[in-house]
């Protein structure tokens, strides 16, 4: 008869029993996991995260808690997609479950790429490749462009297709390389050199069409940046990656988000700038018109101005009529100092009577002279001799016989 | 060509002489000049656009080939 070697366990005690031991292991109490995700769930009342990752023989199921996502997962898990977790492991007691609690999820490989990322980065900023004053001006109107990418790859036909339909006449250079796996970047840089050393692109496109990050990875690679700071083409790089910035997009002279971004960069429309040309053209020919009207314009003012129209008029008339202004005031003028002058005279006149002796000798005065001198006094007379007496009409002599002054 | 420019030289050119007659500052025969000028570099730069090469060179290793292209949509 089988018995029990011990007193049995129940499922709790063995469950708790294991839990415990997990747990006092160091290592399981933090650790990181590579895997790929699968049977990915968000539970969306409680916002915790469930998923398995497994790998060519294993999986193991995950549990990632609400408050673990909010500071941990910076992107949105899909089933298929490789990452690395950092977590402990440990039994769901209720379930007997060995599992996964999941504090952060990384896509894998990121962490050791975008280390590499990072020193490649600051390196080449410190270099200065990625100064804004070495940037070479992109040509507005290259007759030629380069592509540098894979002769299959779906970028290739998008550069080729959207050039050519905005400028069908545009030359097209291919340099083909690998893009991705073993030896790309090396195939990117000598695909760069050989446009380079050709000569005849205005403008080098460098890139792919898109995909995950990890397959543009070679983009990242120094001997693509160097290879690109080195050309002495313009380069734009179209990394297909809408987001996520390469370490080619930040040396480039230009970034386009894609291949076609790229193609509508580097080639302007044909159309467009033939509208443009004529528009400028119009704008000459007004201006030229604009011109000639002003000219006229001047040359029909002056021509209207009355020197031109009237010329004698304009001569004549200012002069007539100073001439008439002047003669008007001095017609005033002389008869008001004849005026003046005659009654002056007249008043002079009047004097000139009042003083003449011959007008006093009319009111009955007369003038006597002795030994022709004017003889005022009685006193002044000699009896002894006769005086001149005048009158107003004539003269006497007279002889005196009494002097009446003597006597006094 | 009679002249070799590139587009750019010859837009700013354009330009350049688009503000000096619009500006009115140019003297007649001067203005006629330079709006002689602006239609030589016009069907100068017309004939660069139209400038066509359908072929398309690929660079590899060994040299230089040309790809047949069959005009894909």
């Amino acid at each position: 008869m089988w018995q029990p070697t011990r007193e049995p366990l129940t499922v709790t005690e063995l469950n708790a029993y294991t839990r415990r031991l997990l747990a006092g292991d160091p290592l399981l109490r933090g650790l990181d996991v590579t895997g790929e995700i699968t049977g990915y769930k968000l539970h969306a009342p409680s916002g915790h995260h469930y998923f398995t990752l497994k790998d060519e023989n294993s999986r193991v199921p995950c549990a990632m808690y609400r408050q673990h996502a909010m500071t941990g997962l910076d992107f949105k898990p899909e089933d298929g997609m490789r990452v690395t977790v950092r977590c402990s492991a440990s039994l769901y007691e209720r379930d007997g479950k060995f599992q996964l609690y999941v504090n952060s999820m990384h896509k894998a490989g990121q962490g050791d790429l975008f280390i590499r990322f990072e020193k490649l980065k600051r390196k080449l900023m410190a270099e200065g490749l990625f100064d804004p004053a070495r940037k070479r001006e992109i040509p507005s109107m290259p007759r030629t462009i380069g592509i540098a990418t894979s002769i299959s790859g779906k970028g290739k036909d998008d550069i080729i297709r959207v050039a050519r339909q905005r400028n069908p006449g545009i030359g097209i250079i291919l340099s083909p390389c690998a893009v991705q796996g073993e030896g790309a970047a090396e195939e990117i840089a000598r695909a760069i050199e050989r446009l380079n050393a050709n000569g005849e692109s205005d403008v080098i496109l460098v890139g792919r069409g898109g995909g995950a990050m990890e397959e543009m990875w070679a983009f990242n690679e120094e001997v693509v940046a160097r290879a690109i700071a080195a050309s002495r083409i313009p380069v734009i790089s179209c990394v297909g990656h809408e987001t996520d910035f390469t370490i080619a997009d930040f040396v480039a002279d230009l970034r386009a988000p894609t291949p076609t971004g790229a193609a509508v960069l580097a080639v302007p429309e044909v159309s467009a700038l033939k509208q443009e040309l004529n528009q400028m053209l119009k704008r000459v020919a007004n201006a030229l018109e604009g011109g000639q009207r002003v000219r006229r314009l001047q040359l029909d003012r002056l021509s209207a101005s009355p020197a031109m129209t009237r010329p004698l008029q304009h001569l004549i008339e200012p002069r007539r009529s100073l001439l008439e202004r002047l003669s008007q005031r001095l017609g005033a003028a002389v008869p008001a100092i004849t005026q003046t002058r005659r009654h002056r005279l007249d008043e002079l006149t009047a004097s000139l009577r009042a003083m003449n002796p011959a007008s006093v000798l009319e009111r009955g005065y007369a003038i006597v002279r002795q030994d022709g001198a004017i003889i005022p006094r009685a006193c002044a007379v000699d009896a002894t001799k006769p005086v001149f007496v005048r009158f107003s009409d004539g003269e006497i002599t007279a002889v005196i016989t009494e002097n009446k002054q003597g006597n006094d | 060509m009679p002249e070799k420019i590139t587009f750019e030289q010859g837009m700013q050119e354009l330009e350049t002489l688009v503000h000096t007659l619009e500006s009115g500052q140019l003297p007649l025969d001067d203005s006629f000049k330079a709006y002689e000028k602006a239609i030589a570099i016009r069907d100068n730069l017309n004939a660069l656009l139209d400038e066509s090469d359908k072929r398309i060179r690929v660079l590899t290793q060994n040299g230089e080939k040309t790809l047949d292209v069959t005009e894909e949509e």
